[in-house]
C-alpha cells in the first residue's frame, strides 16, 4: 500500500514536472506563449473537459466506464436550447438541460445494474440513444444543424466568457467543481466505497458495500459534469447545437488516463486528473503556438496518449522488477548479515 | 450446454433481422421487393466488413475503436494510388496491406506497449484521422478512375459483386475462427489469456493478428467505399465504429471476450443497416436512425441478460432437485452432498 501510494505520488509529480518543462520549452520557441495572462485566459478553451473528466474518474475507479458523455452534453445543450427558444428562462431552460442529462445518468447506472452487462456496451447503446434523442429533438424542433439555437442573452453568454478580477468564470467554476470532487473522492465514504469497488469488486459485494448506490452515484455525477459542461459549452460558442459533444468522448478519456486514473479500477486521484487537464490542454495550445496544423495536434496527442499509457505500464513493470532483484539479493547474502536483522 | 446457448444466441439475432425485415414488408412491400433488398445488402457491406474486424479483436477480448480512421486513411491512399494511374490490383494490394499494418500497430501497442486497447484505438482514431487529413490537407478525393467505380455498379444475378464478395470473405473468415486451430486459439486468448498461455497459445502473436485482421477489414471496407461512393473525404467513417461494435454485441458477441460468431456479428450489422434503412419506409424521420441503433442494442443487451438469467435459474433448479433426489444417509455426509452439488 505505501509502495502504491509513493508511486501514484510520483505519477502527480512526474506530471507538475511535465507541465512546468513544456511551458518553458514551447516558451522558448515562441515567446508569446509565456504570457500569464495569456494562459490564464485561454484555459478556458479546455477545462470544460476536465469538468466531465474528474466525474469519468470516479465511475472508471469504480472499474466502469462511460461512453455516453458525449451524448449527454449534446442532449443538455439541445435541451436548455429548445426550452429556451420555446420562450423559457434561460436559466430555468440550462436547469431543465441539466436534469435531461441527470435522467440519462440514472438510466445508465439502471441498465448497468439490472442487466449486469460490461458498462461499455450499455453505454455504447445509450450513447446512440441520448445523441438520437437530441438529434431527434433538435429535428423535431426544426433546429437547423448547422446553425443551433443561438440569441441567448448575453448574461448566459458571459458564465462561460466573462471573468472576475481577470480571472476566466470558467476557471473558476473548474476550480470550485475539483475542489468538490475532490472532496467526493477523498473525503467521504462513498469516494472509499467507489475505489475499493473498483479494486475488487468480489471484495466489495461479499463486504456488504452499497453498490447500487455507489453504482447510481458515480454514473449520476458524470452525468451532472456532462450536463454542466454542455450548459458552458452552450454558453462559451453562444449556441445550442444537437452535435455539440459529439468530439468529447476522445480528449475527456485522454485526460483521465494520463491523469493517472487505471482503466482497470481502483487507482487514481483528482489532482493527477486536474493536473492532466492543464498538460494536455497546454501541450495542444504549445503545439499550435509551435505552428503546426490541427491534425498534426491531434496526431501528436493521440501519440502522446499511447505512449504514457504504455509508460505507466513498463515503469510500474521495471520498478517492481528492480526491488523483486533487490529482495533477491537480500536473500542471497551470506547468514551472518541477515541473522542480526532477525534477532532485533 | 454453453455451444447450445451461443447457437441460440446467433439464431435470435438472425430471426430478429429477418422478421424485421418481415414485418417492414408487410407494413411497405416495396421495401421486399428484389431490386431494395439488394440495395440494404449492398449498403451493408461495409458495415458488415468493419463489423467482421471489430468481431475478431472483440473475441480476443480487446475493442478496436479505430476502424472509422483506418477506413478513412487506407481509403485516401488508395484513392490517390488510383488518381496517379496506378494499376488496380496493385493498388488493392498495397490498400490492405496498408490496413494490416495499421492495424497491427494498434495490436503491437496493445500486446507489447501494454496499453489497454480503448486508450491505443482511441490514440489511433485520434493520429489516423490527424494523418489522413494532412495527406489531403482537408480535401477530399475525387475523380477516382471510372474503370474502379464500374466495380461498385457491376451486378452477378441481379444482386451487386460486392455482396457475393462479401459473403463469401465472411464466410471463408467464419470458417478459419470456427474451424482450424488458429481461429480456435483466437477464442482461447480471449477466453482466459493466462490459461491460452500456459497451454501454449501465442497470445501477444493472436492479439496482433486480430488487430491486423481488423485493419484489414477496415481496408477491405475503404475499398468498397471508393467503388461505391466515387470519392472520400478525411470524414469518411466517422463514428462508424461505434456503429460497427454495436452490430457485433447485437450479433452475440461479448466483450468478455471469447464469446462470438461472424455469422452472428454480420447478421448484426444487418439488422442494423435494416433498420436504418426502413426509417423513411415507414415514413419516420432520418434523424432518428441513431436512437433506433441505442433501442436495439439496448434491447438486445437486455434480452441476453435475462435469457442468461433464466439459464442460471434452470441450471440452480436442476442442482437442486439433484440434491434433493440425493439418499439420506449421504446428503448428511458433507463431503459427498459437497460432490453432488
Amino acid at each position: 500500500m505505501q509502495n502504491l501510494k509513493k508511486y501514484l505520488f510520483r505519477w502527480e509529480g512526474a506530471l507538475v514536472v511535465v507541465l512546468i518543462a513544456q511551458i518553458l520549452i514551447f516558451g522558448m520557441l515562441n515567446p508569446r506563449f509565456l504570457n500569464l495572462d495569456r494562459l490564464i485566459s485561454s484555459s478556458s478553451d479546455f477545462v470544460y473537459l476536465g469538468i466531465i473528466a474528474l466525474p469519468l474518474a470516479i465511475v472508471m475507479m469504480t472499474g466502469g466506464i462511460d461512453i455516453s458523455i458525449g451524448s449527454m452534453v449534446s442532449l443538455t445543450a439541445i435541451v436548455t436550447g429548445v426550452c429556451f427558444s420555446n420562450g423559457l428562462n434561460i436559466w430555468l431552460a440550462a436547469f431543465i438541460g441539466i436534469l435531461a442529462a441527470l435522467v440519462a445518468g440514472v438510466i445508465n447506472a439502471a441498465l448497468i445494474l439490472s442487466t449486469g452487462a460490461n458498462p461499455m456496451v450499455i453505454t455504447l447503446g445509450t450513447q446512440f440513444l441520448f445523441a438520437g434523442m437530441a438529434i431527434g429533438i433538435s429535428g423535431l424542433a426544426n433546429v437547423s444543424a448547422f446553425e443551433g439555437i443561438s440569441g441567448m442573452p448575453d448574461s448566459f453568454v458571459q458564465i462561460s466568457n466573462g471573468d472576475i478580477a481577470g480571472i476566466p468564470n470558467m476557471l473558476i467554476i473548474f476550480a470550485v467543481i475539483a475542489g468538490v470532487f475532490a472532496f467526493i473522492l477523498h473525503g467521504t465514504t462513498f469516494g472509499r466505497q467507489a475505489r475499493l469497488l473498483g479494486a475488487n469488486p468480489k471484495a466489495a459485494t461479499y463486504a456488504g458495500f452499497p453498490i447500487r448506490r455507489v453504482t447510481y452515484l458515480a454514473y449520476g455525477l458524470t452525468a451532472l459534469g456532462s450536463g454542466i459542461t454542455g450548459v458552458l459549452m452552450t454558453s462559451y460558442v453562444a449556441s445550442a447545437r444537437a452535435d455539440i459533444g459529439a468530439q468529447v468522448l476522445l480528449p475527456v478519456l485522454t485526460l483521465v488516463v494520463i491523469g493517472g486514473v487505471s482503466m482497470y479500477g481502483g487507482e487514481g486521484t483528482i489532482v493527477g486528473v486536474v493536473i492532466a487537464t492543464f498538460v494536455i490542454g497546454y501541450l495542444q495550445q504549445g503545439l499550435r503556438f509551435s505552428g503546426l496544423s490541427e491534425s498534426e495536434v491531434s496526431v501528436a496527442t493521440g501519440a502522446a496518449l499511447v505512449l504514457v499509457a504504455s509508460l505507466r505500464w513498463w515503469t510500474h513493470h521495471v520498478a517492481e522488477r528492480i526491488k523483486n532483484q533487490k529482495v533477491k539479493k537480500q536473500a542471497a547474502t551470506p547468514r551472518p548479515q541477515a541473522a542480526p536483522v532477525a534477532s532485533s | 450446454m454453453i455451444k447450445h446457448i451461443l447457437k441460440s444466441r446467433e439464431s435470435i439475432t438472425v430471426i430478429g433481422a429477418l422478421g424485421f425485415i418481415a414485418i417492414i414488408g408487410i407494413a411497405q412491400p416495396s421495401f421486399v421487393a428484389f431490386s431494395n433488398l439488394a440495395r440494404v445488402a449492398n449498403s451493408t457491406v461495409i458495415l458488415a466488413l468493419l463489423t467482421a474486424g471489430v468481431a475478431v479483436v472483440i473475441i480476443t477480448r480487446n475493442i478496436d475503436v479505430s476502424v472509422g480512421s483506418t477506413m478513412a486513411l487506407s481509403g485516401i491512399v488508395a484513392g490517390l494510388l488510383l488518381k496517379n494511374g496506378m494499376p488496380i490490383p496493385l493498388v488493392v494490394l498495397l490498400t490492405l496491406v496498408l490496413g494490416a499494418a495499421l492495424g497491427a500497430i494498434n495490436g503491437i501497442g496493445v500486446s507489447i506497449g501494454r496499453v489497454p486497447s480503448i486508450v491505443m484505438t482511441l490514440g489511433t482514431l485520434g493520429a489516423y484521422r490527424g494523418i489522413s487529413f494532412m495527406i489531403t490537407g482537408g480535401h477530399s478525393v475525387e475523380n477516382i478512375p471510372s474503370q474502379y467505380k464500374k466495380a461498385g455498379t457491376a451486378t452477378l444475378l441481379g444482386i451487386p459483386v460486392f455482396v457475393w464478395m462479401t459473403i463469401v470473405i465472411l464466410v471463408v473468415l467464419g470458417f478459419v475462427l470456427a474451424k482450424t486451430s488458429f481461429g480456435r486459439k483466437i477464442y482461447a486468448t480471449g477466453d482466459n489469456i493466462q490459461g491460452a498461455h500456459l497451454i501454449g497459445v501465442p497470445t501477444k502473436t493472436m492479439t496482433v493478428t486480430a488487430f491486423a485482421a481488423s485493419g484489414l477489414f477496415a481496408s477491405m471496407a475503404a475499398l468498397v467505399f471508393l467503388a461505391q461512393i466515387g470519392s472520400i473525404s478525411n470524414q469518411a467513417g466517422m463514428g462508424i465504429e461505434m456503429r460497427a461494435i454495436a452490430a457485433a454485441v447485437i450479433g452475440g458477441v461479448a466483450l468478455t471476450g471469447g464469446v462470438g460468431t461472424i455469422l452472428g456479428a454480420s447478421f448484426g450489422a444487418l439488422f442494423i443497416t435494416t433498420a436504418t434503412s426502413s426509417l423513411s419506409f415507414l415514413g419516420v424521420p432520418g434523424f432518428w436512425s441513431d436512437m433506433v441503433i441505442g433501442a436495439i442494442l439496448l434491447i438486445a443487451l437486455f434480452a441476453d441478460s435475462q435469457v442468461g438469467k433464466r439459464m442460471e435459474r434452470k441450471r440452480l433448479e436442476a442442482r437442486y432437485q439433484r440434491a434433493k433426489t440425493v439418499p439420506q444417509e449421504i446428503s448428511n455426509d458433507p463431503v459427498n452432498a459437497g460432490g453432488a452439488l
